[in-house]
């Protein structure tokens, strides 16, 4: 179950990030390095950070899936999100009746109703077919409804939903 | 004419659906090209790429400015996973589709070569600006993409939006000829429906009167039967109470007509003798007319239960015969039975009258000395009895009546009478399920022939005459 911690950032990339930081170390290029893999800020205005360990961490579900982008059925594995969202406290009737605005790297956003969670049980997926998935890859989490298990999800709405490259989920 | 009528209804009905189905099944495949999206979700991963490619381009020119690699590559990866997405199948097949598959390969081959050049050993963080030609020609194929899809979607968009319309108009032709083929079509049923309630009325209307004209009828021919049936009553008693009332005076007239004819004390005088004996004969008439009408009156009055039993019938004819010959000391009666027994089931006392009935007719309408025959014979199942006269004969005109009740004919108002023998004798003879016919010649005489079934053959005789019974007793 334990994998080598990693980032969102390509593995070239950290052989570039230290090549880059053994020229100059004080280059601003280091305060990005540190991005979480995913942002959570709470109502409270509580932000929680969470890394590849703590993805890890968590218990994962599995899900294969046929998807709006992709030929034939996919296996992704990851947290559920209902496991990531009460992470840090709270609870399911905490965010009963309340929205995410879900953003993805490439600054799409769609708000959807926290209930999804545990209607649906979707989950963060971290990796596709057995392998992690990196932003080339629609990577580092795809959020990954039961699309072929649950005909009421097999809607254009819905898969609007599916949010790729996901890095930072805002409870509203 | 009707069958091929609703023939015709049928096949235009059937064409109107089959339409409908058609429209339906191409609505459907419509509905479904617009949920796959499948222009639509291409159109948007080309603009992606295409925006990615300027956000790169973007990034490399600030990257010169805060040299942020990072943020670079990041935009390379983006950009990478939106070419990667086009590259991939099931998007590379619209693309290909399109014609648009080898501006995604040389996109594709464009982006591996500044991947390479990004991981290169030799690689300058500093010079990312170095690669902005290979972007910018990156970004042009992109935006050929954009520009070939977005215009295969205006063109997707319309074609579907006049398959569409084509569509809409086969089922609103198709739901509007099926429409008005049923509102044609319930129309003529209606009609038809009225036109069979109208028959219906018609007919009923029809029969209602035939009731009522049979029942009319009926009661117009119950009423005259029973204004026939009273009269009929009223004529039998009147007899009967006249026969009664005559019966009693005749009886004194008789009694004493004898009794002075058999006073031995005081001999009468040889006129008075005669005169006394006419009057005897006179008396005994008269009784056995009115002994006639009695019978006659019982005999119509009411029906009449046979005492049958097996009989000979020539017995019969020869008591019957035996008082003949007392009753017309002076007459001739030549007796000729059949010489075997004649059996019959039958009510000897009224067959006896009825033969007593004839012979006495032929001895009242024959003159002395001719003579009144009797025959008896079997022919068959049928036992005859034939009596002869040599009188006057019926007129041709009254042969239809003779056996009609008190008709006499015109040739004989003259004797004693009142027409009820012949008619007692039909009823006798019928219900015994034989019948009386004659044959007369004026001048020459008449001759009566009653026929009665023989043992054996009567049940079936009986059983075919049950029918005329009452038209011969009526």
């Amino acid at each position: 179950m334990h994998r080598a911690p990693e980032t969102f950032l390509s593995r070239r990339t950290l052989v570039l990030s230290a090549s880059i930081a053994a020229l100059a170390p004080a280059s601003p290029l280091f305060a990005h390095a540190a991005r979480p893999m995913l942002t959570i800020t709470e109502p409270s205005g509580r932000v929680r950070e969470l890394e590849d360990e703590d993805i890890a961490a968590l218990p994962w579900h599995q899900i294969a899936t046929r998807t709006r982008w992709t030929e034939g059925v996919q296996t992704f594995r990851g947290p559920l999100l209902r496991d990531v969202l009460t992470g840090g406290g709270m609870s399911r009737s905490d965010l009963a009746g309340r929205k995410l605005l879900v953003k993805a790297l490439n600054d799409y956003g769609i708000v959807l109703p926290a209930g999804d969670a545990w209607d649906y049980a979707p989950i963060l997926a971290r990796e596709m077919n057995g392998k992690p998935m990196r932003v080339r890859d629609k990577g580092p989490l795809w959020l990954v409804y039961p699309r072929d298990q649950r005909p009421e999800l097999q809607r254009a709405v819905m898969d609007e939903r599916w949010v790729w490259q996901l890095f930072e989920i805002t409870i509203l | 004419m009707r069958l091929r009528g609703s023939h015709f209804a049928l096949l235009t009905i059937a064409s109107f659906v089959l339409l409908f189905v058609y429209s339906l099944f191409q609505l459907v495949n419509i509905d479904h090209a617009f949920r796959e999206e499948l222009v639509e979700r291409n159109l948007w991963a080309a603009n992606q790429a295409d925006r990615e490619a300027q956000n790169l381009m973007l990034t490399l020119y600030r990257v010169s400015l805060d040299r942020d690699v990072e943020d670079v590559l990041l935009r390379f990866d983006i950009l990478y996973s939106r070419i990667a997405l086009m590259a991939d199948r099931p998007q590379i097949d619209y693309f290909r589709e399109i014609g648009a598959g080898d501006l995604v390969a040389q996109a594709r081959s464009l982006l591996e070569e500044l991947d390479a050049a990004f991981q290169a050993q030799d690689f300058d963080p500093t010079d990312v600006a170095a690669l902005m030609p290979r972007v910018v020609v990156l970004a042009s194929v992109l935006r050929e993409i954009t520009n070939a899809t977005a215009l295969e979607e205006r063109l997707a968009r319309h074609v579907r939006r006049e398959a569409l319309l084509r569509v809409m108009q086969l089922l609103l032709l198709a739901v509007g000829g099926a429409f008005l083929t049923g509102v044609v079509m319930a129309g003529l049923l209606w009609r038809n429906m009225r036109r069979a309630m109208r028959a219906q009325a018609e007919l009923q209307e029809h029969r209602a009167e035939l009731e009522r004209t049979v029942a009319a009828r009926t009661t117009e021919l119950q009423e005259a039967l029973e204004v026939e049936r009273r009269a009929k009553e009223v004529y039998r008693s009147f007899i009967v109470t006249v026969s009664h009332q005559f019966r009693t005076p005749v009886s004194i007239i008789h009694m004493i007509a004898q009794r002075q004819l058999r006073d031995e004390e005081t001999p009468l005088s040889e006129t008075l003798r005669r005169k006394f004996s006419r009057i005897l004969d006179a008396a005994e008439r008269l009784e056995r007319l009115l002994s006639g009408f009695l019978a006659s009156a019982s005999v119509e009055g009411k029906d009449i239960a046979l005492s049958r039993r097996i009989v000979d019938f020539n017995q019969i004819a020869r008591i019957a015969a035996e008082q003949t010959r007392q009753a017309n000391p002076g007459r001739v009666l030549e007796v000729a039975l059949s010489e075997t027994p004649l059996q019959a089931d039958a009510d000897p006392v009224l067959l006896e009258q009825a033969v007593l009935n004839l012979l006495s007719n032929a001895m009242k309408y024959s003159e002395a000395p001719s003579p009144v025959s009797l025959e008896t014979w079997r022919d068959g199942g049928r036992i005859f009895c034939r009596v002869k006269d040599r009188g006057a004969g019926i007129p041709p005109g009254a042969r239809g009546a003779v056996f009609d009740r008190f008709y006499r004919a015109p040739n004989v108002h003259r004797l004693p009478g009142v027409g009820v023998g012949l008619s007692l004798v039909r009823d006798i003879v019928a219900l015994h399920g034989g019948e009386v016919t004659f044959t007369s010649r004026l001048g020459e005489g008449s001759e009566f022939v009653v026929a009665v079934p023989a043992k054996g053959e009567q049940d079936d005789e009986s059983a075919a005459r049950a029918g005329d019974h009452s038209l011969c007793r009526g």
